[in-house]
């Protein structure tokens, strides 16, 4: 199978960042610390090139064996990254139910009214567990 | 004199024992472990979700809890994921662990002969045989390690935590460069933060939520519950899925028993040692226990059609391997796998530091922890013997609605870590890295396990470099941490070595 050429010159910006930064960690003057706070991020930086040297000389190209909806997974990510943006202002009670609705559909559930009724049951106990039994408040939002 | 030191020794595990049970069958305990191993036995039955995942999610709601309750229901759940992960295996091919694909290999072909049952059988009852002998020998082998360890100093405890990042060979994925990549990937995850030893910031980029470094339940529930979903939004439509129900009795006949006992014992004894080796875990252990089934199998060509043995073996192997791998993360602090990584972080969260003086310090938690794995061993035998249908019918549960809920109720545990939305913005880019790393092979228990071990690491580092004034021969001049780091690099080279000598034989 053909080697992973993307994912090598990925893995090698990424390493070499991280071992950029690590570099720019000052050392504090005048400490008593034998081996300061630079040195293991440095180590650390210098095995991620080295793995990523290696990926690149003996990996072949795992992603070909699944092929992927990425306009699932990328409208699947929106609408989670859209609940946590929300989940705040509007309340843990409206967005997780809407959430859960939402996402079992585009998870491939056509079952709304089921899916409805159960992420009203959910959301409803968990909040009132959390809220009445564990003392842990949630957002309340405008229905609070 | 031997004897009376024995007997000595004999009347204090007596005594530890009566304190552990005490603990163990206090009303609220026994109630705690029900929930456990209930729990465990739920999301070992539900592809997906694993037990790693599950003691993430509950870690913010036992913030309030007492420690030996929250760690009695912690234990039910590992051992409950592993009695339940079988399940998955036999009647659906799509095992719900890792640690269960080899049980998948015989389990599935046995179920499509209507031998569902006996597989399912042989299965508990294994698990049972294995997680009370583990149980055992954790119970008489961590005192043992104990006093061992309370000769331990920093370097020793360095040259452990390299030996179980370097054999983290064990949980790899599709190739060894890159479980060497995703354990670095968790180291660097644990440098975020604040140095404790000069309050420098590192990797913060100025912003304050990363100051106190990454909290475990944040990378875990990204790594394994988000990655997890998306992966499954991006490859439902093309990962099909086979199943077949559950026909006729959960039971074994005479001739099942004798092909299945001495499968067990075998499955037992390797699962066990397996377990305590650092980085080993349950997956390595089945995969060892299969191979040595069919080793000594009279018909090693029935082995992937339906041998009893396939399943009695691999099953009885990571059952025993979860109790092997309690052994150093309470004797010296150090996990071996995922979960136990993750329980490490839930010992962190509580003030507590596993390892000897855990022993004398909170003998209560510790024993009661031992005596509990007792109990739900019994527990998860009735559970998942006379119970299995109903176990079964969780596989009805729609995976869309399934796995929606696993995101809003992971968000929920992380966000409540501190009510901050901070944390969950960053389990949503932990989660996007996870499924990239899928998506490219990259295995993620090691990850996990790196940053965990990641800060521990470099702190013992420092201490040993502190002790001997910048003298790196520290390493190599203390016996043990030399054997240990030998050891360290024997498991790093050795199965590339053992390829290349291969190679060259066949060449």
């Amino acid at each position: 199978m053909e080697k992973d050429r993307g994912l090598t010159a990925v893995l090698l910006v990424l390493s070499a960042g991280y071992l950029a930064s690590a570099f720019l960690i000052t050392e504090p003057e005048g400490g008593y610390a034998v081996v300061g706070p630079r040195a293991f991020p440095v180590a650390i930086g210098l095995g991620l090139v080295a793995c990523s040297l290696w990926v690149g000389l003996t990996a072949t190209r795992f992603c070909d064996l699944f092929p992927v909806d990425w306009s699932g997974v990328a409208l699947s990510a929106f609408v989670f990254l859209v609940y946590l943006s929300v989940l705040e202002p509007v309340g843990y009670l409206l967005t997780t139910t809407g959430f859960i609705t939402l996402e079992s559909r585009l998870l491939g559930s056509r079952a709304l009214f089921r899916d409805l009724i159960l992420s009203v049951f959910v959301t409803v106990s968990v909040y009132t567990v959390f809220n009445h039994f564990l003392g842990i408040r949630l957002p309340v939002g405008p229905v609070g | 004199m031997v004897r009376l030191a024995d007997m000595g020794q004999l009347a204090q595990l007596g005594d530890n024992l009566a304190v552990g049970f005490g603990a163990a069958l206090a009303p609220l305990n026994v109630l705690l472990g029900v929930v456990g191993v209930t729990l465990g036995t739920a999301v070992g039955v539900l592809p997906g979700v694993g037990p790693a995942l599950t003691i993430s999610m509950l870690l913010p709601l036992t913030f309030g809890m007492d420690p030996t309750g929250a760690f009695i229901m912690f234990g039910g759940i590992y051992y409950g994921a592993m009695y339940g992960g079988s399940t998955t295996s036999i009647l659906v091919k799509i095992p719900g662990e890792a640690a269960s694909v080899m049980t998948s290999l015989d389990g599935f072909p046995m179920t499509r002969k209507g031998r569902a049952g006996a597989a399912l059988a042989t299965a508990a009852i294994g698990s049972f045989v294995a997680g009370t002998f583990a149980t055992v020998m954790l119970m008489l082998m961590a005192p043992v390690l104990v006093e061992v360890a309370l000769g331990f100093g920093p370097s020793e405890y360095f040259a452990l935590m390299v030996l179980a990042l370097t054999a983290l060979g064990g949980l790899s994925g599709e190739s060894r460069a890159k479980t060497a990549f995703a354990m670095f990937l968790g180291l660097a995850l644990g440098t975020i933060g604040i140095d404790v030893q000069t309050g420098q910031a590192r990797f913060t980029f100025g912003l304050q939520g990363l100051l106190g470094g990454l909290n475990v339940v944040i990378v875990t529930v990204g790594l394994f519950a988000v990655g997890e979903v998306f992966w499954y939004a991006a490859t439902r439509q093309t990962i099909g899925e086979e199943r077949a129900g559950l026909a006729g009795h959960v039971r074994l006949t005479r001739e099942d028993w004798k092909r299945s006992f001495p499968a067990w014992i075998r499955g037992t004894v390797i699962g066990f040692f397996t377990g305590i080796l650092p980085g080993a875990g349950a997956t390595v252990a089945s995969f060892l226990s299969y191979d040595v089934e069919r080793r000594v199998s009279k018909s090693p060509g029935e082995f992937g059609s339906g041998a009893i043995e396939g399943v009695a073996g691999p099953e009885a192997a990571n059952n025993a391997s979860a109790g092997g791998s309690l052994v150093p993360l309470l004797a010296l602090g150090i996990p071996g796998s995922g979960t136990t990584a993750v329980m490490l972080a839930a010992f962190q969260m509580y003030g507590l530091q596993p390892g000897p003086l855990l022993f004398s310090q909170d003998s209560g938690l510790v024993w009661g922890l031992i005596a509990s794995l007792y109990v739900s061993n019994l527990l998860l035998l009735v559970l998942n013997l006379p119970l299995i249908r109903l176990w079964v019918c969780l596989l009805q549960v729609p995976k869309p609605l399934l796995f929606s809920t696993v995101l809003a109720f992971s968000t929920l545990g992380v966000y409540t870590l501190n009510n901050n939305i901070f944390d969950v913005a960053f389990v949503y880019v932990i989660g996007v890295l996870a499924f990239f790393m899928r998506r490219h092979g990259f295995p993620i228990a090691p990850t996990v396990l790196a940053v965990v071990l990641g800060p521990l690491l470099e702190q013992q580092f420092r201490r040993a470099m502190a002790i001997s004034d910048g003298d790196p021969t520290i390493l190599l001049t203390r016996p043990l941490t030399a054997v240990v780091l030998a050891l360290a690099v024997a498991a790093a080279f050795a199965p590339t070595l053992g390829h290349y000598v291969a190679d060259r034989r066949r060449s």
